[in-house]
C-alpha cells in the first residue's frame, strides 16, 4: 500500500519540515503563551479592575476569581483565537505548493494524490492536538498555583471538544486549498465556516445535534457545566463526521485538479 | 507503435485536444518518441509543448486523444515509477538542501539506503552541486535548474521528460547539460522542449516541431533537415570588403537575398540556381578586385526548417 502511494515518504517529508521550520515551533508556543496567561489573566482580574476603576470598581461587586474564570478563559482563546491561526496555516498547505510547482515535482513520482492530502491533513491535525493538549497542560499547571482546587477533567474535556472543531475547520480550509490557488481566498473560506457554524449554533435543535454545537459545549465543558452525554456525543460525532466528509472531499478535488 | 528496432515506442500521441475554456491549446497534436531516442520537442512560446508534457506525466487531463507513455495511462503509477521529470523552473520547499531533494525523491521511487547514497552522491557531482549546503531557497535559477535535472536522474529512468532544460543555465553549465543528455542515448528515452534550436541540433537525433497545438513536422533529425530545409540553395562567403561584395550581388537576378552572418567579412547568400551562382560568382569577385577567403555552400538547418515552417504560419 505505502509502496503504491508513497504515504511513508511523504509522512517523512511533512515531518522533516516540521521540525526544520519555525512552524514546529510557532502554534506550541502560541498555545502554551495563552494556557499560561489565561489563569494569571484570571486570577488578577479583579485587582486589574480596581486598578483601573478605582472606586467605581466596588459597586460592580465582583466576585472572587475561581479556576472556572481561569479554564473559561483557555476555551475562549481557543475559539476566539488560535482557531484562526489553525485556519490560515491549513489554507495555505495545498496550494502554495501547487503554486511554487512543488506539488507537481512530487506527483510525477509514485507519490498519489490521495497520500498527498492525507499526510498534509494528518500532520496538521497531530501538530494541532499535541500543541492544543501542551498548551492545556501549561494552563492547568499554572491555574493550580492560583486556584488548589481546579479540577483536570473540564481543561482536558474542553480542549478535546475544541479539537474536534479545529479538525472540522482544517477539513473545510484543506478543501479550500484543494481547489482554489490563493492562500487568502482558501484563509477566507475557512473562516467563513466558521463564523456558519457559530452562527448556526444559536439554533438550539442545530446546536444538540450539529457540528454546529461544538464552540457553546467548548465553553461548557471548560466551566465544569454538568452536560448530558447526549449534548457532548451528538456535536462531537456529528463534528468528526464533518472533519472527515471535508478531508474526502479535499482529496477528491485535488485528484480532478490539474497542476 | 513500435519505432525501428522492433521495441515498442516510448511515447505515443494520437490526435491529442487540450482546451482551456474556449481556448485550443492542443489542436490533435500526433506524436511518436522512439524508444531510446533523444527527442526534441520544438516550438515558439505557446506552441503547445509544455501543455503536452504535462498531459504526458498525469499532470492535466487531456480533453481528447489517445496517450500512451512507456505503454501505459499517463499518470499510472506503473508510468510514473519509470519516469523522470524536470520542469523549466523547478519547485522545490526552501528549506531543504540538494541532498534533501534527491534522499525524498529517492524515497518515493523505494530506492534502497546504498543506492540512494550512491547516485546521490554522483547526481551531485554530475550537476555540480557537490559540496553545496545551502537550502534551496538561496539557489539561483541555474542552481534549481541543476538540481531540477539531478533529482529526474534519480531514478535511472526510462523515460526522462525536461521542459527547457537549459532555459536558465550559463553556457557551461548548458554545454554540461547536452552533454549529459546526449550521453544517455540508447538507455534512457529524453524527450525535452525547447525554443533553442542549437540545443536540438546538439544532441537530438529526433525532432517534433509543434506549431499552434499540433506537430508540424516530425522524424530524424537528418531527415527533417534534408527533406524540409530551404528549397533554395544556400552559400556562405567571406571577402575582405563585404559591402562592396553586397552591392554587386543585389544586381544580380539570381540572388534572392544577401544576409550578413556574425563572422566578421561573412555574408549569407541565397540564390535561386545554385549552378548559375557557383560559374557567375568567382567571375563578379574577380571583375570587382575583392580577395576571397571562404566559399562554400551552406547545409540547411533546423532553423531554416523551423522559419520555413513556423514562421510561414505566424
Amino acid at each position: 500500500m505505502s509502496r503504491a502511494t508513497g504515504l511513508s515518504a511523504l509522512l517523512h517529508l511533512r515531518w522533516t519540515e516540521l521540525t526544520r521550520t519555525w512552524r514546529l515551533w510557532a502554534l506550541p508556543a502560541v498555545m502554551v503563551t495563552l494556557g499560561a496567561s489565561g489563569p494569571v489573566l484570571a486570577r488578577y482580574m479583579n485587582d486589574i479592575l480596581h486598578g483601573v476603576l478605582g472606586a467605581g470598581a466596588a459597586a460592580l461587586a465582583l466576585p472572587d476569581p475561581t479556576w472556572v474564570d481561569a479554564y473559561a478563559q483557555w476555551s475562549k482563546n481557543l475559539s476566539q483565537l488560535v482557531v484562526f491561526m489553525v485556519v490560515v496555516t491549513a489554507a495555505g498547505t495545498i496550494n502554495a505548493e501547487v503554486r511554487s510547482g512543488v506539488a507537481a515535482l512530487l506527483l510525477v513520482k509514485p507519490a498519489s494524490r490521495t497520500a498527498y492530502v492525507t499526510t498534509h491533513a494528518g500532520m496538521l491535525a497531530a501538530h494541532t492536538a499535541v500543541s492544543a493538549f501542551l498548551g492545556a497542560f501549561v494552563s492547568w499547571l499554572v491555574t493550580t498555583s492560583f486556584f488548589a482546587d481546579a479540577p483536570t477533567a473540564p481543561l482536558f474535556a474542553a480542549t478535546a471538544a475544541w479539537l474536534v472543531f479545529a479538525l472540522a475547520l482544517i477539513g473545510a480550509s484543506l478543501l479550500a486549498s484543494a481547489t482554489i490557488d490563493t492562500v487568502a481566498g482558501a484563509a477566507g473560506i475557512g473562516i467563513g465556516v466558521y463564523f456558519v457554524l457559530a452562527l448556526l449554533g444559536i439554533a438550539p435543535w442545530l446546536a444538540s445535534y450539529t457540528p454546529a454545537g461544538l464552540i457553546s459545549l467548548v465553553g461548557a465543558l471548560g466551566a465544569g457545566q454538568h452536560v448530558t452525554a447526549a449534548a457532548v456525543w451528538w456535536p462531537l460525532g456529528t463534528g468528526l463526521a464533518l472533519a472527515a466528509a471535508l478531508l474526502v472531499a479535499a482529496v477528491l478535488a485535488f485528484r480532478r485538479r490539474e497542476l | 507503435m513500435t519505432n525501428g528496432s522492433g521495441r515498442p515506442a516510448a511515447v505515443e500521441v494520437r490526435g491529442l485536444v487540450k482546451e482551456f475554456g474556449s481556448r485550443r491549446a492542443l489542436d490533435g497534436l500526433d506524436l511518436v518518441v522512439p524508444t531510446g531516442s533523444v527527442f526534441g520537442l520544438l516550438g515558439a512560446n505557446g506552441a503547445g509543448k509544455t501543455t503536452t508534457l504535462r498531459i504526458l506525466l498525469g499532470l492535466a487531463r487531456p480533453t481528447a486523444g489517445d496517450v500512451h507513455v512507456l505503454g501505459e495511462r499517463p499518470g499510472s503509477a506503473a508510468a510514473r515509477a519509470r519516469i523522470g521529470y524536470c520542469p523549466d523552473v523547478p519547485g522545490f520547499l526552501p528549506w531543504m538542501t540538494a541532498t534533501d531533494v534527491l534522499t525524498t525523491a529517492a524515497r518515493l521511487f523505494h530506492l534502497p539506503p546504498a543506492t540512494t547514497r550512491a547516485r546521490t552522491t554522483e547526481l551531485l557531482e554530475l550537476t555540480g552541486l557537490a559540496g553545496v549546503d545551502a537550502r534551496v531557497g538561496g539557489y539561483s535559477r541555474g542552481m534549481r535548474q541543476r538540481l531540477g535535472i539531478a533529482q529526474a536522474l534519480i531514478n535511472a529512468p526510462d523515460l526522462l521528460v525536461l521542459d527547457e532544460p537549459t532555459s536558465a543555465l550559463d553556457p557551461l553549465g548548458r554545454r554540461a547539460v547536452l552533454e549529459l543528455l546526449g550521453g544517455l542515448r540508447g538507455r534512457t528515452t529524453v524527450l525535452f522542449s525547447t525554443h533553442l534550436l542549437p540545443d536540438v541540433e546538439r544532441v537530438c537525433d529526433q525532432v517534433a516541431i509543434v506549431d499552434h497545438g499540433r506537430v508540424a513536422l516530425t522524424g530524424p533529425l537528418a531527415e527533417v533537415r534534408a527533406r524540409y530545409g530551404v528549397t533554395a540553395a544556400r552559400f556562405v562567403i567571406t571577402v575582405d570588403d563585404p559591402v562592396r561584395l553586397r552591392a554587386a550581388l543585389n544586381r544580380e537576378a539570381w540572388v534572392s537575398a544577401v544576409t550578413e552572418s556574425d563572422a566578421p567579412g561573412e555574408l549569407v547568400l541565397t540564390v535561386t540556381d545554385p549552378d548559375t551562382a557557383a560559374g557567375r560568382i568567382p567571375r563578379l569577385l574577380a571583375d570587382a578586385g575583392l580577395s576571397l577567403r571562404r566559399f562554400e555552400p551552406r547545409e540547411s538547418s533546423l532553423e531554416d526548417v523551423f522559419l520555413s515552417l513556423v514562421g510561414a504560419s505566424a
